[in-house]
């Protein structure tokens, strides 16, 4: 028997959940005490089963390996070269899987505009009685190692950014964010957006190599840290990342041999996109997230997805199982012209950002765009410490200076959640309903209950099925 | 943006945007349909306030709205209020140093809860009943698995280093430690080992059911063992209900290894009891057998006075053979209280089973419940003496003596309508430091003629002789 320690050797420091009688009982006597604001929990049962030692071991561990993941930008790639399992007649997307009858406007928009792109169609028709026979095969990003935002559409010969987690060696993967406006990631598939997507292709996918390349690789970690003491969250606000990675890169892309007129239009394309780190970001949540996935009996989410339809979640120990329910439409702000008539439900595999401990989760970092919140930078400092309560542990990485430089909330745990019934708080962009039309505004969105009560299921029958 | 967004809902506005007159803005505002392509105007620095509208009137109002939101500061935040946690996980991360969690939840949830303490790392203190035994076990298994000690579930009562958790009394420190399987048990030798002038080191509860063998006295070992190790402690009390044979045999045995004097007070038992260990067959007999194992003189507990004691009352044809009604808040003194007056005993009621606590809170806490059937006791023929426990302490009602006062008068005035005489007897579980005050307490039960006990046992005691001396009568 293992001594008891802490008890009868100190004072008494109590924590109290049920009426305030015992808490003002302890506090009477001079013994320090903190209340629970205590609501019953749904579940209680699965709760029960999963407060236990092998449960907290393993995510003691995926913690450990989300925390401690090291990420760095190495290089761009033709998608078919680096991801796993790519195919020149693989399409994929964001969120979990779906069949093209189900799909959203935006979705499905991506699509076609991804079949022109790529030449498997040469009208938007064809591409879309293409798709709809099964012509070509759907496949989210989460199942290889990528993520994109919105739509999420990535195939063969896209340029993607390479970024490896230095702590496990594994990699992740996503896209070149386009700017704003008509963009292939809300929809869009105009000629303009095919012809961008043919630039990035032939000249800024492989100059961005070149030039990462040349760098030795830029620190994505170090970069996200110092961007959140700048003001962003690094969800929907990427404007000081985005400056520090073209800063880490413009000497090297200067360098580069090009015709001037090329060099001067890829630094300001760059330059003009405040979301032009959105993508490196996000690849390095999904290195840290991967890394943390496949812990047997860890309730740790490792994905937050939606593909337009459906909002999804994956769990460390859950292996690759989906749970999903309906998604929902984000509450926020509307661009000029657009109101919330005109939103589309949910799209893209952004809120790996939350997954991994910034977004949503670091709003208090960016008090510039608290108004998405419900306006102030109070509201802003509130919404992060809630996060608190239902992950399982604080950044060793990603410092909040509003909050005496605390860590970031990072590590969503099923159980805590379905505990305290506080759902993980999403920034994301909104997408109009209709294909593309492009980004209509940004607001917060919160994952299904759903998702989290099937979850808590499957790791209670998980745990009994042994 | 928050800007336009309240313009848009003034009547008669159907978009509005505020932007400053970048190029890219501007292009925007003409796909919205709220510029005109290769208007002239504002440059870059200004702010453009676009309004769309069923009419020149409520895009007017538009613009005025927008221009007095600009015009309007915000109101200052409040400053953050410390937000409670919603979790025991989230409060023990506050807390950085907690190490007892104090779980008194419903009972369905109660199981969660402490398995969430036992994750974070705490002891625990499950006040909440109603609790499966194989959960209970399984709990207790896992906390002891973890160097942790779990006190419930249906714990009454603890003093940890001199800060009582639950119903417990405000008590002197001192060398007696105690562990105990029933919450008013351990009130009542705790209070009488303060009143006999000695202290308590600790107290610890381990629920009603610990010694059970479904069980297996986990709890009740490790605290042993703990309280074998405190160098606070040098004699040690196990006080217990009924328990299994063979668990009580172990708990004797390793008590016996302690190396410190123990007294064991197991209501019931009837077995050995193993060298070391001395037995006391009722909690005032554990008390003072503590204090004669640290070598401390007990000053002995006087009974009531003899004046107090109603002499050549006449008996009534009408209550012909009377006996003893015990109406108790507390299982372990009803228990012991009625094995005391033996044969004498009527009508006994523990307040705090289960059956009465389902859904109300404890007679403790609320004395509505057996006022009434202290009432109801002038009504039957067969009471001729009432014999109650009046418990103080942390998480008592502020006032219990004076709480049961109207049921004992209407009970007196009821006995008398049917020309009977009812005694009532008490004892006060409590000590001077209590919140309530023992003497206050006291003097309220006797200025209502109640026969004031200082033990249980005592009180008991007085009401068989009392219901005694009437049928000898």
């Amino acid at each position: 028997m293992s001594a008891e320690r802490g008890l009868l050797d100190r004072d008494v420091v109590a924590v109290s959940a049920g009426p305030d009688l015992f808490a003002d009982a302890l506090a009477s006597q001079g013994a320090r005490v903190t209340r629970v604001d205590w609501h019953p929990p749904a579940m209680e049962r699965e709760l029960a089963a999963l407060w236990r030692d092998d449960v907290d071991a393993a995510n003691r561990e995926a913690l450990a390996r989300l925390l401690s993941a090291h990420q760095v930008l190495i290089d761009v790639r033709p998608a078919i070269e680096v991801i796993p399992g790519m195919a020149r007649d693989l399409i994929l997307h964001a969120g979990p899987p779906i069949e093209w009858t189900r799909m959203s406007g935006p979705l499905r928009g991506a699509l076609v505009g991804a079949l022109l792109y790529e030449g498997l169609a040469s009208t938007p028709d064809d591409a879309a009685r293409l798709a709809a026979a099964g012509g070509v095969r759907f496949d989210p990003c989460h199942h290889h190692a990528a993520v994109g935002p919105m739509a999420g559409v990535t195939t063969a010969s896209m340029p993607v950014f390479v970024v490896e987690n230095r702590a496990r060696g594994n990699r992740a993967y996503s896209t070149l964010n386009e700017g704003l406006g008509k963009v292939l990631r809300y929809g869009a598939f105009a000629p303009e957006v095919i012809e961008r997507l043919h630039w990035f292709r032939d000249i800024l996918g492989p100059a961005l190599g070149e030039a990462i390349r040349r760098t030795g690789g830029v620190d994505v970690r170090a970069l996200i840290a110092q961007a959140l003491q700048m003001g962003d969250e690094c969800h929907n606000r990427n404007r000081a990342a985005s400056a520090l990675l073209i800063k880490a890169l413009a000497p090297h892309l200067a360098s580069l041999d090009l015709p001037p007129a090329e060099r001067a239009r890829l630094l300001a394309f760059a330059a003009g996109n405040d979301h032009f780190f959105l993508n490196v970001g996000m690849a390095a949540c999904k290195a840290a997230a991967d890394a943390a996935h496949g812990v047997p009996r860890s309730s740790l989410v490792t994905t937050m997805a939606r593909n337009g339809t459906q909002f999804g979640i994956r769990v460390s120990g859950l292996g690759d199982r989906w749970f999903t329910a309906e998604a929902q439409t984000p509450v926020g702000l509307y661009f000029a012209g657009f109101g919330a008539a005109d939103a589309n439900p949910d799209i893209g595999d952004s809120a790996i950002t939350e997954t991994a401990g910034i977004g949503g989760f670091a709003m208090g970092a960016a008090p510039a765009i608290v108004e998405f919140v419900g306006g102030t930078p109070a509201d802003a400092l509130r919404s992060t410490r809630l996060m608190y309560e239902i992950t399982l542990g604080e950044n060793t990485a990603y410092r909040l200076p509003p909050l005496d430089f605390r860590g970031t909330p990072t590590g969503i745990d099923v159980r805590l959640v379905m505990q305290t019934g506080i759902l993980p708080q999403i920034n994301t962009g909104i997408a109009h309903r209709e294909a593309g039309i492009g980004q209509i505004g940004a607001g917060l969105v919160k994952p299904p209950r759903a998702c989290f009560e099937s979850a808590l299921r499957a790791l209670a029958a998980e745990r009994h099925g042994d | 943006m928050r800007i336009a967004d309240e313009t848009r809902r003034v009547p008669g506005v159907s978009s509005a945007a505020l932007v400053l007159a970048t190029a890219a803005n501007r292009q925007a505002l003409v796909e919205a349909g709220l510029w005109a392509p290769g208007a002239e105007g504002p440059g870059p620095d200004d702010l453009i306030i676009a309004v769309s509208a069923e009419s020149e009137a409520a895009a007017r109002a538009g613009l005025e709205r927008a221009e007095a939101l600009l015009a309007t500061r915000r109101p200052r935040a409040a400053p953050a209020a410390a937000e409670s946690p919603r979790s025991l996980t989230a409060g023990a991360r506050g807390a950085g140093d907690a190490n007892l969690a104090v779980v008194s939840v419903p009972g369905r949830y109660a199981v969660a809860e402490a398995h969430q303490a036992l994750s974070a790392g705490l002891h625990v203190f499950v006040f909440s009943d109603g609790v499966d035994v194989a959960d209970e076990a399984q709990l207790k298994r896992r906390a002891r698995a973890r160097g942790l000690l779990l006190m419930g579930p249906e714990c009454g009562t603890s003093i940890i280093n001199g800060v009582g958790v639950g119903f417990a009394n405000a008590v002197r420190r001192g060398a007696v430690g105690l562990v105990g399987a029933s919450g008013t048990g351990l009130q009542e030798v705790t209070t009488l080992v303060h009143r006999l002038g000695a202290g308590v080191s600790h107290a610890i509860g381990t629920g009603g059911r610990d010694l059970q063998a479904a069980v297996g006295g986990v709890t009740t070992l490790q605290a042993l063992e703990l309280l074998g190790a405190d160098p606070r402690t040098r004699a040690i009390v196990i006080v217990s209900k009924p328990a299994d044979d063979v668990i009580a045999g172990a708990v004797l045995e390793a008590a016996s290894d302690l190396g410190k004097p123990v007294v064991a007070c197991l209501l019931g038992w009837r077995g050995k009891v193993p060298a070391g260990v001395r037995a006391a067959l009722t909690l005032e007999d554990a008390a003072l057998a503590a204090l004669a194992a640290l070598g401390m003189e007990a000053r002995p507990l006087a009974g009531p006075k003899s004046t107090s004691r109603p002499r050549g009352a006449k008996s009534r044809p009408s209550s012909r053979r009377g006996g003893v009604h015990g109406l108790y808040t507390g299982g372990t003194l009803a228990e012991e209280a009625r094995a005391v007056v033996g044969d004498a005993a009527g009508r006994f009621v523990d307040f705090g089973a289960p059956q009465y606590t389902r859904g109300r809170p404890h007679p403790m806490i609320d004395p509505e419940l057996r006022n009434r059937a202290i009432a109801a006791t002038g009504d039957d023929p067969s009471a001729a003496v009432l014999l109650l426990d009046v418990v103080l302490g942390h998480c008592a009602h502020p006032d219990p003596a004076g709480a049961a006062a109207p049921g004992i008068g209407e009970a007196r005035a009821r006995a008398r309508q049917g020309r009977r005489q009812l005694h009532v007897v008490a004892h006060v579980v409590g000590t001077e430091e209590d919140p309530q005050r023992l003497a206050a307490q006291e003097r309220t039960l006797r200025e209502l003629d109640v026969i004031v006990c200082p033990s249980n046992r005592l009180a008991a005691a007085t009401a068989r002789e009392l219901a005694r001396g009437r049928d000898e009568r």
